[in-house]
């Protein structure tokens, strides 16, 4: 039997998945206290901060006044602690002080109602043998991006305990796009700058993310190619120089645990296999009533420093830059506004933005830091 | 009035026409219809006579060259037959026994309609046994009914006699049996495949009345779906919906994949989490307690590709029943659902090809005789090409992904004599798949059964099946190349099962049976993937388990007007060795610090026991010859469950078994209906209600962490599961405009409470479950314009699924927080989708080689960007709250299927 079959497939198909910015009515408002804080085996003084829950859509900050903070040992030392700015408790640079394998509390008496936190044990600390970075592309839903990716290595542990957060905090040099010709602050003031006090900067950020590991299921106790934070072509932080001082905390089980789940929560949510929200427990209750809660975590924790410093890659860089515009000039002398910025072009005298001369605009500050090694 | 037969001029127009092509002109033009054996009338071609004669005889005298004759009733039945010889040769086995034969003669002209067997048609009269055969006063009757396109038994039919109001239903095999006092009667046989037929009988003595019927499908009639496995009105069953693969086709789907388990989303009382998700979530319970078999074979992951489609190639599926409400004492295992999915049987006639393409898939289907008429074969295939649209997708994670999908089902049939049938039967399914090339998944469902069943004295069955069936996945993570890990997990599931179904007397129907699955779980190896990850190998250790059962019920028809179905299953379980089990201080939360003891057991030793009854009981009582009301209750264990916290089920999600430190999971049911068919069974109207518990279902620690998991029994929390409803539908079972219209009322609520503050999931209250929509409302309609197009559409509404929101923000560092509500306090935003789709079916001539078939689908037609989750980020000091749709835009399709052979093939 002779088969002819023809077979025809037209099909006009869209597959989108989309995403989009959503905010649902949110009318109920829980409001509970939130504690901040660490112990570490550096010296102090310690930083305790009390606040209150915003309502969700609140951009407010509401710090608790007039608690009383006792941080305490095993051992029965214990120190109240003195009320800096309003929610912002301090341990004496001279009082307490954290010990590679005590066990520490807190204590917190807001308007009599008693919170207490578990005995956080005070781990030893693991030594970051290196820091070091790798060019890297990522695909987004932005856009295709190259990178830096950094890595840290650690040294073997010789401690029992697996659980690690990271803080990493970045500082980078970065100068203005344009140089200041002149302006006018009104009319008829006519200024010439001198440059070099607006030209390089250095800015200092805390590192967006959380990067928390445990080695629990590792056959070796050193960590390796461990991956922190990527930074992309789309900025200018690895234009000149970019460093960056990572923070390393050897913390307990408990800490971990916590900072885990807020890592999943703020970084999973939406995919089809993620798991319902749920308000993450934090390690401080009310010991006459278990309903009452208080959210947040103490933590005591060894921290190992170390900084890292990398010249600009060789990678192609698609930040905005400025560019002084003629036009922008000429429509000026017809009706001048001040304070008014120009820079000096192929095409003749432009006008910009302060921003393009002025690196302070954005961020940063002209002051070299300490630490900085050219 | 029809038949008129001067009203119907064949002009020059027909002239020169071929014999199909001129009768459907003629069929299109005048309210007639034609019966005509399609085998042996060759498709001349017509020459019209040029004299004025009578419509009849014009063509009587077309046909007179091939010897052929033409009659026609009042009705504008057109009876084509080859000769008065033909009329009288009734062929061999329609009359078995003592029926006296009654031939068709000139009951041409008779006021009746016909019945119409293979190639001839009688007239509705029929005679059952003999006269003065014996001295009793009643008489049994019986035989089997059969299609006549396909010559299958017609299962779950109805036969009623009008005078008594008594009901009869027919079996697997088609059978059944009736007791009648001698007289004359009338019968009204219904079911799903067939219109309704009435016939008036004599019954003179026992005897065989052997029923062939002719299908829906031919006549305009056709029913999309139909959801009564006798009659609405008439049979015992409730919460009880059967699909029939070819009366679904219309139904527009997603990327136009014909996918006849998706359907049941459309039935009252199934849900899904999202669109794009696997799993089924009938009557508020949770996907792992739905049971899926195909042809006796449990499939235990149903899906392909993520869950967009089901792992079942429609075209190879004759029908599936779903089960929700009243489960037949024979089934057992899971507490919500069954979903019993028939393979097609080979065609036992002739040799036959159908295929079809959509944008992913590809699939091609053979059948055919063995031997003719005595054994056929089927293999069904089915391919994708989905690789090129998940390029199409914007997001990356996607985009870089890649997936691939295939099945066969492979079924062969036996008719060893007339008393032994012997099925032979396999199931395959295999996916694979990787996310932005550091997530590799792979799965495959391998199975087969093989079954002998035996008929008894024509009228009791046995049924005896061998059944294997397996379920594996690996998974490959190499997110983080220091911890890259490979796990992987399978299940072996081996059964045996038998069931006697005894017809004593006519009123009732005893059902007895064993079974016994021998469960082997393999809860996998956490590897490294290679030499740069430094993870530490776990071994997961193996389970296994054994689950038998013996059951026994009876459909006892009590009155003509009140059956009851009456079950009892004893149901035993046994975890066995070897195994090494953790013990835990009872009277603490288990914990790593609570384990008390490590005990090993050796091979086959019974670590932990349990054993109880379910009590299934179903009634119907006929208020009217329309209106009946029915009541259930029905009782279920299971000890198997799902590991999964995630809110779709996901390709790694691992089965475990109960054991020692989690407790089978209970359920209990009770449901309440009334139910009606009005105009001629046009219309079916039921409400029906449920409530429902489940005792230790599984529920899962916040932020529990299953992927590798050595002491899973510590992350769950067993509760229970409250679940309550009342489904609305109406359906429109024929005609050129049908379809159905559902609304379903329904909660579903999870209880986790606890002597201890940590094994409470919401403090020790009630939340709604994740899946639990309280309003539903899903309208399918299809209109005929003619037979061969025809235009239909969906509306599907549903509120949103519950969902937790923050109701509040804090700081941890610089970090803005959610502060999140109490679990599922809110809803995502309602859901609502239309769809629509146009089918055009090739010519309908009657001799042709292929037939082929265009569907053009919309799905999501108003391009509305339905929330499949609303989840919130934390962006340097801000919370944003973001929507994730997954088909935000209307999706256009077209599907091209062919067969050999004719429309109604």
């Amino acid at each position: 039997m002779k088969v002819k079959i023809l077979l025809f497939l037209i099909a006009i198909s869209f597959f989108v998945s989309c995403i989009e910015e959503f905010s649902p009515k949110i009318d109920s408002y829980i409001n509970l206290p939130v504690v901040e804080g660490i112990i570490t085996n550096e010296s102090g003084p310690y930083i305790i901060r009390l606040s209150r829950s915003a309502p969700f859509y609140s951009l407010d900050y509401y710090p608790i006044s007039g608690a009383n903070i006792v941080i305490s040992d095993d051992l029965n030392n214990e120190e109240t602690l003195i009320e800096l700015e309003p929610g912002i408790y301090t341990t004496d640079s001279l009082g307490i002080r954290g010990e590679v394998g005590r066990k520490y509390r807190l204590t917190i008496n807001i308007d009599n109602k008693i919170y207490q936190s578990n005995y956080e044990k005070l781990e030893a600390p693991l030594e970051i043998d290196s820091i070091y970075a790798k060019i890297e592309y990522k695909d987004t839903r932005e856009g295709n991006f190259e990178g830096m990716q950094f890595y840290i290595d650690t040294k073997a542990t010789n401690t029992d305990n697996r659980y690690f957060l990271w803080i990493p905090i970045e500082t980078y040099k970065y100068r203005a796009d344009l140089t200041l010709d002149h302006f006018y602050i009104s009319s008829g003031t006519r200024v010439v700058p001198n440059n070099d006090t607006m030209h390089v900067c250095w800015r200092t950020n805390n590192v967006s993310g959380i990067f928390t590991y445990s080695s629990k299921h590792l056959t070796e106790t050193k960590l390796h190619n461990f991956p922190l934070h990527y930074v992309n072509t789309k900025s200018k932080k690895l234009t000149e120089r970019y460093s960056v001082l990572v923070n390393q905390y050897s913390i307990t089980q408990g800490a971990f645990r916590y900072w885990n789940l807020i890592k999943k929560q703020t970084s999973e949510s939406g995919s089809l296999y993620s798991t319902q929200p749920f308000q993450i427990k934090g390690n401080m209750v009310n010991p006459d009533k278990p309903d009452d809660i208080i959210l947040g975590y103490f933590m005591a924790a060894s921290v190992s420093k170390k900084r890292f410093f990398i010249n600009r890659p060789r990678l192609n860089f698609n930040y905005y830059i400025c560019k002084a515009n003629t036009t922008a000039y000429e429509s000026w002398l017809m009706s001048p506004g001040y304070p008014a910025y120009f820079a000096i072009t192929d095409d003749g005298l432009g006008k910009a933005f302060l921003g393009c001369f002025d690196c302070r605009e954005q961020g940063g500050t002209t002051t070299k830091p300490d630490f900085w090694e050219d | 009035m029809v038949g008129q037969t001067k009203d119907i001029i064949l002009d020059d127009s027909y002239n020169k026409l071929s014999w199909t092509d001129f009768v459907i002109k003629i069929e299109n033009k005048y309210p007639v219809q034609f019966y005509f054996d399609i085998d042996s009338l060759p498709n001349f071609e017509v020459v019209v006579p040029e004299n004025n004669m009578a419509f009849l005889d014009k063509l009587n005298k077309i046909l007179k060259p091939y010897s052929y004759k033409a009659a026609m009733d009042e009705f504008g039945h057109i009876f084509i037959t080859k000769k008065i010889k033909v009329y009288t040769n009734l062929p061999d086995n329609f009359y078995r026994q003592q029926t006296q034969k009654e031939y068709l003669d000139n009951g041409l002209k008779r006021n009746d309609t016909y019945l119409k067997t293979d190639n001839i048609f009688v007239t509705k009269h029929r005679t059952v046994g003999k006269k003065g055969n014996d001295n009793k006063t009643t008489a049994t009757v019986s035989g089997f009914v059969k299609s006549t396109t396909d010559d299958l038994p017609i299962i779950g039919g109805t036969l009623q006699i009008k005078e008594t109001g008594k009901v009869v239903s027919t079996d697997d095999s088609g059978f059944y049996t009736i007791s009648l006092k001698k007289g004359d009667y009338t019968l009204i046989i219904n079911s799903l495949e067939s219109k309704e037929e009435k016939i008036k009988i004599k019954v003179l003595s026992d005897g065989r009345l052997d029923l062939i019927l002719e299908e829906k499908l031919i006549a305009l009639e056709e029913v999309i779906v139909s959801s009564e496995r006798n009659h609405i009105v008439r049979g015992t069953q409730m919460g009880y919906e059967k699909l029939e693969t070819k009366k679904i086709k219309e139904i527009p789907l997603v990327l136009g994949e014909p996918d006849l388990i998706k359907i049941s989303l459309l039935l009252p009382g199934v849900q899904s989490i999202g669109e794009g998700s696997s799993g089924f979530n009938v009557r508020g319970s949770p996907t792992d307690q739905n049971l899926f078999l195909i042809n006796n074979v449990p499939v235990y992951n149903s899906s392909h590709l993520f869950g967009f489609f089901s792992a079942f190639n429609s075209e190879a599926v004759k029908d599936f029943t779903l089960y929700k409400s009243n489960i037949p004492a024979n089934y057992g295992g899971r507490l919500s659902s069954i979903f019993d999915i028939s393979a097609k049987q080979g065609n036992k006639k002739e040799f036959s090809v159908s295929g079809g393409i959509s944008p992913v898939t590809a699939k091609i289907l053979v059948e055919g005789p063995i031997k003719k008429n005595s054994s056929s074969y089927m293999v069904g295939l089915r391919s994708t090409y989905s690789d090129w649209l998940l390029k199409q997708v914007e997001d990356p994670a996607i985009s870089n992904s890649d997936a691939q999908f295939a099945d066969m089902i492979t079924n062969f049939s036996f008719d060893l004599n007339k008393q032994n049938q012997l099925n032979v039967f396999s199931y395959h399914s295999f996916d694979k798949m990787s996310l932005t090339n550091q997530n590799k998944f792979s799965y495959a469902n391998n199975g087969g059964s093989l079954e002998w069943s035996h008929l008894i004295k024509e009228k009791h069955n046995l049924n005896v099946a061998l059944i294997y069936s397996q379920y594996n996945f690996t998974e490959e993570n190499s997110e983080l190349a220091i911890s890259s890990y490979k796990d992987n997990f399978e299940l072996k599931h081996s059964e045996f099962k038998t069931s006697l179904t005894l017809r004593p007397n006519s009123k009732h129907t005893i059902t007895t049976g064993i079974s016994s699955s021998l469960y082997l779980l393999d809860q996998g190896n956490f590897l490294p993937l290679n030499d740069a990850s430094i993870i530490e190998p776990i071994d997961l250790g193996q389970e296994k388990g054994l689950e038998s059962a013996i059951f026994l019920s009876d459909e006892w028809t009590v009155l003509p007007r009140l059956s009851i179905i009456g079950g009892v299953r004893y149901n035993t379980y046994q975890y066995l060795g070897p195994n090494d089990v953790k013990e835990y201080d009872a009277n603490e939360p288990k914990s790593i610090e609570n384990i008390v003891d490590t005990v090993s057991y050796s091979n086959n030793q019974v670590i932990e026991s349990f054993g109880a009854p379910d009590f299934r009981i179903a009634a119907r009582y006929i208020l009217a010859d329309n209106l009946s009301i029915k009541f259930s209750f029905n009782q279920l264990k299971q000890y198997l469950l799902m590991l999964t916290n995630t809110i779709a089920i996901s390709p790694t999600d691992k089965w475990k078994l109960s054991d020692n430190n989690i407790e089978p999971m209970s359920g209990d049911q009770y449901s309440f209906g009334i139910y009606s068919s009005i105009f001629n069974g046009q219309y079916n109207i039921s409400v029906e209600t449920y409530y429902k518990t489940a005792q230790n279902l599984v529920e899962y620690r916040d932020g529990a962490n299953l992927v590798v998991n050595e002491t899973p029994e510590i992350d769950i929390l067993q509760g229970d599961l409250n679940t309550y409803g009342a489904e609305f539908m109406i359906k429109k079972t024929y005609g050129r405009l049908n379809g159905w219209l559902n609304y379903t009322y329904s909660r579903s609520l999870v209880t986790v409470n606890s002597e201890e503050p940590e094994e409470r999931i919401n403090d020790g209250e009630a939340y709604p479950s994740n899946y639990d929509k309280p309003h539903a409302v899903n309208l399918v309609a299809n209109y005929k314009f003619s037979r061969r197009f025809s235009l239909s559409s969906n509306v599907v509404y549903s509120t949103g699924r519950p969902i937790t929101y923050p109701v509040g923000n804090f700081f941890q560092g610089d970090l803005r927080l959610p502060l999140y509500s109490k679990r599922n306090e809110y809803r995502i935003p309602d859901y609502f989708r239309v769809d629509f789709s146009l089918k055009l079916e090739g010519n309908l001539a009657s001799k042709k080689f292929a037939h082929s078939t265009w569907i053009f689908s919309v799905y999501n037609l108003t391009g509305r960007k339905n929330a499949y989750s609303v989840y919130f980020k934390s962006e340097e000091s801000v919370l944003q709250g973001y929507k994730l749709s997954i088909f935000g835009v209307p999706i256009v399709s077209l599907t091209y299927s062919f067969k050999l052979g004719n429309y109604a093939n």
